[in-house]
């Protein structure tokens, strides 16, 4: 608890975005659902890089003609690879919130894309309700909560700019002079 | 076209516009209890309230230049009683120094008078 305490005081003595890196990483646990889903998307793209065509599993019947193998793949690492390095470098870079907002609305569009797939594919449906489709809307949900919780994120750090912009006007200095 | 399959063709554009309405709307409630926090902290004259919403580096810089001039106006202020003192210190001193003399000449003239006493008047 007095760790907690003393966490909490450090932040106004020390500039977040220069923060040591146990710092971030203590941090980390509080946006969970976006590290889960950030490394389901890069897991995935890499899965569907490797050797073998995954896609000819019946399940992949309707996403194979809207989005090629090597596409998709490429498209979900790089997304990963962008989201899970604006997580690491959580406040040392002020725009990081918003980045990691724009791979949630890729991650919710993958997710979405995904439910709809294996809803058109209509084979799978013989046996019973395929499990990945409440996992896909689930998804979906949780990258609008981490999308809300990125917002938040940049408010706080002032992402765009808006408040050193209103103070600087305020006080009749240059912008992007700092003190 | 039914209206099924009108919003299975826009989900996936849906899902991705969304988040990004969702993460406006946090954005926003966050800037707003950001400036309560702020206006309640102001109104309480808590100054941790505006220590602790220093999140950023021109912020930082900003409230460091602020307290240099808070600083420097108090320099100024104590160097101008220090001046005060200095003055008052000198014209203590001077007063002390006539205090000096006049107890000097009361006792000079007491000493004559106390010789004039003892001694008889001369014939």
């Amino acid at each position: 608890m007095w760790r907690n305490w003393l966490a909490r005081w450090r932040w106004i003595w020390f500039e977040p975005r220069d923060a040591p890196l146990w710092i971030g990483m203590s941090r980390l646990p509080t946006r969970s659902a976006e590290i889960l889903l950030a490394a389901l998307m890069l897991s995935i793209g890499l899965t569907l890089a490797a050797p073998g065509s995954t896609f000819d599993l019946p399940h992949w019947a309707v996403m194979r003609q809207w989005v090629t193998e090597p596409v998709l793949a490429f498209h979900l690492v790089a997304f990963g690879f962008i989201r899970c390095g604006a997580i690491i470098s959580d406040t040392r870079f002020r725009f990081s919130p918003v980045i990691r907002v724009m791979g949630c609305c890729a991650g919710a569009g993958f997710w979405v894309t995904v439910f709809l797939a294996i809803e058109e594919a209509s084979e799978l449906w013989a046996s019973g309700a395929p499990m990945l489709l409440p996992i896909a809307i689930v998804c979906a949900l949780f990258e609008t909560y981490a999308a809300m919780r990125g917002g938040t994120d940049a408010a706080n750090l002032d992402s765009f700019g808006v408040r050193e912009r209103a103070f600087n006007r305020r006080h009749g200095r240059d912008a992007g002079s700092g003190a | 076209m039914t209206l099924v399959q009108v919003l299975k063709d826009i989900a996936p554009i849906l899902a991705v516009v969304l988040p990004a309405i969702a993460a406006f709307f946090a954005y926003r409630r966050q800037e707003n209890l950001r400036g309560e926090q702020l206006r309640r902290g102001g109104e309480k004259g808590e100054m941790s309230a505006f220590a602790g919403a220093l999140v950023d580096k021109g912020q930082t810089d900003r409230w460091i230049a602020a307290m240099e001039t808070l600083a420097g106006a108090l320099a100024d202020a104590a160097g101008e009683l220090r001046v005060v003192r200095e003055q008052r210190h000198v014209a203590q001193q001077q007063t002390n120094r006539l205090l000096d003399e006049l107890a000097d000449i009361r006792r000079a003239l007491e000493e004559m008078a106390s010789v004039k006493r003892r001694r008889p008047p001369s014939p």
